[in-house]
């Protein structure tokens, strides 16, 4: 896979469910459709919880991984 | 004022009304299966609890309604009001009683299977004595949506939750690893060709990978559920021993049929099931079951 730029970022890192959603919706209602938005969120409930919010709400997850820091990136195009 | 009615006591032996430590007071039992109450019906409770009851009503543990505080002449009274307005009376003693269920996949996000539609399905064909069988024991029987099982599906004679299979169709998937991390059983490694792999041994079919895949590349295989057999609490609790997995919604039906017939031959006065098969054996009540 080739690697996307993200257009803009989120960190996550501490933020509760559905806290890390809600923003996560805000940040990509302020975003033109197409564009990609990197988030950063915390292991346990918010990598089980965020993306498949994400998804309902129609946007395509292209990349999640793991980071360095035990955290995970996550790369949403906006829908 | 009315005259107080004399009690049908034919009415009265299928239970539902139970005796208070106050003298001749009764809490009036009501059938409200898988917890699921007309909000006019209980507008007709609250009536009967305020003309008849000392107003109060107890939720219990198994999604029902008791009216409480009865004085024993207005026993009948209270269960005419009731039964006229099409609200039914619950039962005690050794019979199948009102089949509990969580809201599943009509209601709650995660439901897989419509638990509460099977349990309403299951209350009215079984409710009570089934097929004319006295039992020897009470037996409880729960319908729960996903493996999540909110109405704990193990405690009860017999249990069910729901499950789902997944699939992978290789060519939508984009390789974003999100199954992976969300599978909390670490069922799914991304291979070196960024495609998910599957371990079918640690895999409990919850369908979370389904759910959370953004491009639909987990399909469901297959849709059913599992049965378990044998739960109580009380004084020597005991969690149900898995008897099926896998299982269609009419199919479940027949389970429960067919469990009953096993513990109405095999079963003891005053046992529950999970004695029954702890005697006879599990592998004799799944030869009998699903025949
Ligand atoms: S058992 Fe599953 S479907 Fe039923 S209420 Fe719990 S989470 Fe929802
Ligand atoms: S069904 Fe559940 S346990 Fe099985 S691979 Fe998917 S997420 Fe993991
Ligand atoms: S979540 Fe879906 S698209 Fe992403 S790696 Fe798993 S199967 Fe592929």
């Amino acid at each position: 896979m080739t690697e996307i730029k993200a257009d803009d970022s989120l960190d996550l890192r501490g933020v509760l469910c559905p806290i890390n959603f809600v923003k996560t919706k805000l940040k990509l209602e302020e975003m033109d459709a197409g564009s990609h938005l990197e988030v950063l969120l915390d292991d346990g409930d918010p990598i089980a919880n965020v993306p498949q919010s994400v998804k309902e709400e129609g946007h395509q997850i292209m990349k999640v991984g793991k980071a360095d820091g035990g955290h995970y990136r996550m790369l949403i195009k906006k829908a | 004022m009315t005259l107080p009615k004399t009690i049908d006591l034919a009415a009265m032996k299928t239970g539902g009304f139970i005796k208070q430590k106050e003298k001749d007071f009764f809490a009036l039992r009501l059938r409200t299966p898988v917890g699921k109450i007309d909000a006019d019906h209980l507008e007709v409770i609250s009536k009967v609890s305020r003309k008849y009851g000392d107003g109060n009503l107890h939720l219990t543990v198994r999604q029902g309604i008791e009216i409480q505080g009865i004085p024993f002449e207005q026993l009948q009274n209270a269960r005419d009001d009731l039964e006229a307005a099409g609200v039914r009376i619950g039962a005690c003693g050794p019979r199948f009683r009102v089949v509990t269920a969580c809201p599943g996949a009509e209601i709650c996000p995660n439901g897989l299977v419509d638990s509460a539609g099977l349990g309403l399905a299951a209350d009215e064909r079984f409710y009570g004595q089934p097929e004319g069988l006295e039992l020897p024991h009470k037996f409880k029987v729960t319908f729960a949506g996903c493996l999540a099982c909110c109405p704990k599906p193990q405690e009860n004679d017999v249990g069910f939750h729901g499950l789902v299979e997944p699939e992978l169709f290789a060519d939508d998937c984009n390789g974003c690893g999100v199954c992976e991390v969300t599978c909390k059983e670490g069922a799914i490694v991304m291979g070196d060709d960024d495609l998910p792999i599957k371990d079918d041994a640690k895999c409990i079919d919850c369908g979370d990978c389904i759910k959370s895949c953004p491009t639909d590349a987990w399909k469901v295989k297959r849709v059913g559920l599992a049965a378990y057999a044998g739960g109580r609490w009380g004084r020597h609790p005991e969690l149900g021993q898995k008897i099926g997995e896998f299982i269609s919604p009419d199919d479940a039906m027949e389970v429960i049929a067919d469990v009953l017939r096993f513990y109405k031959e095999e079963g003891k006065r005053g046992e529950r099931l999970g004695v029954t098969i702890g005697r006879v054996g599990l592998d004799e009540l799944k030869r009998r079951v699903g025949k």
